[in-house]
């Protein structure tokens, strides 16, 4: 059955590349102190504003936050000193990103857990599809077999199958 | 006149009503034809009244008509005619009523396609579809009789001006992009109902799918385009240089594009196999509610406060439509379970079906991650009292690999073929594109291409685009050889006759070029805030930005403050640059951001304006590499859905005549 050995492996490098992406770092370093603050402020979500953060929104707070930023760079405080202040202050809900324990692990795992039970299932499904009776050897035809495909489909899809097979020159 | 406009309103509510009840006795094995001809009338009835409704109400906002609340709250006297007009839509009564004359307009072109269509099947679906057609017509005009009342009158007396629109709307996005977005929505219903009268009349077989194919062609391509339309607005109008904030509200409105994108590519599966049918009811079912649900967040502020929620009058009504849309229809596909078993089985893991499957797992899981993100602050603040916010770095993390597998598959998909494939077959079918897209990325990153992530999206973009082309050269040469055409006429010839599957592909490559732009534009972009006095400059990127000054001018309804920017390339100057902040009559506090944009195949030079005094100015320079691909991509995939909906010139009738009647009306009236 050398269909399924080789669609899992497939599956497998498809899985690869997505976990490869989700390790990436997702942006390259800041260095200068604008962009330090930039980059800082992104990751703190405006307490006033709907679903903007800091470095996107021009409230009153908002640049007044991206001053104590670099107040405190200038300071010499780090990236975590500089966010851990404004979760003493404001709580969890400024950080723009979920932190990945506790709680909000859970908004972190679920869409994971999601996919792997989905692949699961799929799994399942083509497993029993597979097994389950005769594989459908109905000659495509005889026009009972695919419900409604196109003639002009059909008709493409062998000559497309000749052409390749070097029939057509 | 807001007499007039209440008066139609319950007539249309009653006419729903009163159709709704005739479909559903006409559909009843043995019903009287007279009632399905009544319940068809109501449908062209209802439609004409709702496009009486509207035509009122924007009448009364073109003549100021401030004794209407409505018109009073979303406009005033110094907005141009075409953003009065558009002030229709532009509330939560407006819109609603924008939502239910759409519905009815397509719902009375669906219905005149299937009465058309002599074919057994859409004679038996028509009564069912017209009851679930009217019934949720029926919910729209019962809000907008008793509770979102667009012609409610203002108390007190009419006052001489109205109080305006908010000004972030005052822009010609404003005019396109919430009507499309809403029209997508709407469109959706359309699909949902044929499945459900599908189910209804217990004809569960693949009959029905030709009858819904184009609408959820339609469907897709509207949510789609005004998603997309939208990013470009806040990309030209917010000002925060991005497309996409995944902010709860475009949350909502992408949903039911992924599931109904799912749903596009499933039904496929089924035509060919005969498989995934309970699974596609499903589907079909679920990105319909995702669209309720999107309009009811939209409108009720759930997400934005927790609090507003029992505050607003449409919210419950919405839960409770939505509560039973999903019970009903959930309930519904259970009843006809037996009947819904699968034609045949799968062959190989490796075929095109697997693919497709693969491809719907991704979607929903990307949906599912969305929807996650989006509500888990409500199931903190609801469980743990916790408040959390989720915010685009959590929805860009688990997305961002979901979507490129997505787009690798694009390019997997069409290599594999239906039912199983050969060693040898893959072989021949993936080696070259392989080939062509690992030499073309190893050139880019000779040329500086070097980020990880974008050197693996890049090889799978190019990847998928190596496919498309070959795929086109292909049927392009066989269709030569066969006709003895030339290149282009073969080319057109395969987009005429297979526009479903050519047009396909031509959506795909706007797909790959979208991609592009995220890719290019979510890894390369580079930002700097600066502030600099009069004749400072500063770099950014390539470009080299001079301060020459700052200046304020005032229009009819607004006063600008706009910064004025030389910019330059080394030593030569490419222009000039005019980043502004409008201040607009009554909105004083709420300035709003006019960015100025350089745009280049390559790259875009982004500029806002932040902040000024005395001394100089603040902006925010960026550069986003490729953002233009996504409009441009966006344009493609238009093309392409233009060619995958238009009808296919009529087959030799020597192979198809027993099933002329149903195709020739596809044909004329778009299923």
């Amino acid at each position: 059955m050398g269909g399924w050995g080789a669609g899992a492996l497939l599956l497998a490098l498809l899985l690869a590349l997505c976990s490869f992406v989700l390790l990436a770092p997702a942006s390259a370093r800041a260095d200068a102190l604008d962009d330090q603050v930039r980059a800082i402020s992104k990751e703190l979500r405006c307490p006033v504003c709907d679903g903007e953060t800091v470095a996107d929104s021009n409230a009153t707070v908002s640049v007044q936050m991206r001053g104590v930023i670099r107040q405190k760079l200038e300071a010499g405080e780090s990236r975590e000193q500089i966010i851990q202040h404004f979760v003493d202050l404001y709580g969890i809900s400024i950080l723009a990103e979920p932190p990945a324990r506790g709680f909000t692990l859970g908004v972190w795992v679920a869409p994971v857990v999601a996919l792997l039970v989905g692949l699961v299932v799929v799994g399942i499904v083509l497993r029993g599809w597979h097994r389950g009776g005769e594989p459908a050897r109905v000659p495509v035809a005889t026009g009972a077999a695919p419900a409604l495909a196109t003639d002009d489909d059909e008709r493409l899809e062998r000559e497309l199958a000749r052409f390749r097979s070097g029939g057509a020159r | 006149m807001a007499d007039l406009g209440q008066i139609i309103l319950l007539a249309a509510f009653l006419i729903a009503l009163f159709g709704a009840g005739a479909a559903i006795v006409g559909g009843r094995r043995g019903g009287a034809a007279e009632f399905v001809v009544s319940a068809r009338h109501s449908v062209f009835a209802l439609a004409s009244l709702l496009l009486l409704a509207s035509a009122l109400l924007v009448t009364a906002f073109l003549r100021h008509d401030f004794s209407i609340e409505y018109v009073y709250n979303h406009s005033n006297r110094d907005m141009s005619k075409a953003l009065v007009g558009a002030a229709f839509y532009g509330g939560m009564e407006g819109s609603l009523l924008y939502w239910a004359t759409v519905l009815g307009l397509l719902g009375m072109a669906a219905t005149i396609a299937l009465w058309r269509a002599r074919s057994a099947i859409a004679q038996t679906l028509l009564p069912h579809f017209i009851a679930v057609l009217l019934g949720v017509e029926a919910f729209f005009t019962l809000l907008l009789t008793f509770v979102a009342r667009p012609f409610a009158p203002l108390a007190g007396p009419v006052p001489f001006d109205g109080r305006g629109i908010n000004p972030l709307l005052r822009d010609w996005g404003m005019l396109i992009h919430p009507p499309m977005l809403l029209a997508g929505y709407v469109s959706w219903t359309i699909p949902f109902c044929l499945a459900v009268a599908a189910l209804l009349s217990g004809r569960v077989d693949n009959a029905w799918l030709p009858l819904v194919r184009r609408w959820t062609i339609w469907a897709w391509a509207v949510l789609g385009f005004g998603n997309l339309l939208g990013a470009w607005w806040a990309y030209h109008v917010l000002g925060w240089g991005g497309y996409w904030g995944w902010d709860p509200v475009e949350n909502v409105a992408i949903m039911p594009w992924l599931t109904g994108t799912a749903f596009l590519h499933s039904i496929q599966i089924q035509e060919r196999r005969g498989t995934l049918k309970v699974w596609n009811m499903a589907l079909v079912i679920l990105t319909f509610c995702l669209s309720i649900f999107g309009t009811f967040i939209v409108r009720s502020g759930v997400l934005q406060s927790v609090h507003s929620f029992a505050e607003s009058a449409i919210g419950p009504y919405y839960l409770a439509f939505l509560t039973i849309v999903t019970v009903g229809s959930v309930a519904l596909l259970f009843l006809r379970m037996p009947a819904l078993r699968a034609d045949r089985d799968l062959d190989s893991l490796l075929s095109r079906e697997a693919a497709f499957l693969l491809n719907n797992l991704l979607f929903l899981a990307v949906t599912f991650a969305i929807f996650w993100g989006t509500i888990y602050p409500l199931i903190a603040e609801a469980t743990q009292g916790l408040r959390v916010s989720v915010g685009p770095p959590y929805f860009q993390r688990v997305n961002g690999p979901l979507l490129l597998a997505v787009v690798a598959l694009m390019g997997i998909g069409p290599l594999l073929p239906w039912r199983r494939a050969s060693r040898r077959q893959l072989r021949r079918a993936f080696l070259p594109p392989l080939a062509a897209a690992a030499a073309l990325t190893a050139a880019l990153a000779v040329a500086g291409l070097r980020q990880p992530p974008a050197v693996v999206g890049v090889f799978t973009c190019l990847f998928v685009a190596a496919t498309i082309v070959a795929e086109f050269y292909q049927g392009a040469r066989a269709r030569r050889h066969g006709a003895g055409e030339g290149y282009g006429a073969a080319l057109w010839g395969l987009l005429r006759r297979n526009g479903r599957r050519y047009g396909g592909y031509v959506i795909h490559l706007g797909i790959v070029a979208i991609a592009l732009g995220v890719i290019g534009s979510q890894v390369y972009q580079t930002e700097r805030s600066v502030t600099l006095a009069p004749g400072q400059t500063a770099q950014v990127g390539r470009y080299t930005v001079q301060f020459d000054g700052h200046r304020t001018y005032t229009d009819a309804d607004r006063r600008v403050e706009e910064g004025v920017l030389t910019i330059r390339d080394g030593e030569r100057v490419l222009g000039q640059m005019l980043p502004s902040r409008s201040f607009y009559r009554g909105f004083e506090d709420q300035g709003t951001t006019s960015v100025a944009i350089r745009t280049t195949p390559l790259e875009d030079l982004y500029i806002v304006l932040t902040g000024w005094d005395a001394d100089g100015a603040s902006f925010l320079l960026a550069v986003n590499p490729l953002v233009v691909w996504l409009w441009i991509g966006g344009v493609v995939v238009l093309f392409g859905t233009v060619f995958a909906m238009w009808p296919r010139p009529v087959p030799r009738p020597a192979t198809v005549r027993e099933r002329e009647p149903a195709r020739g009306e596809a044909v004329a009236y778009g299923d």
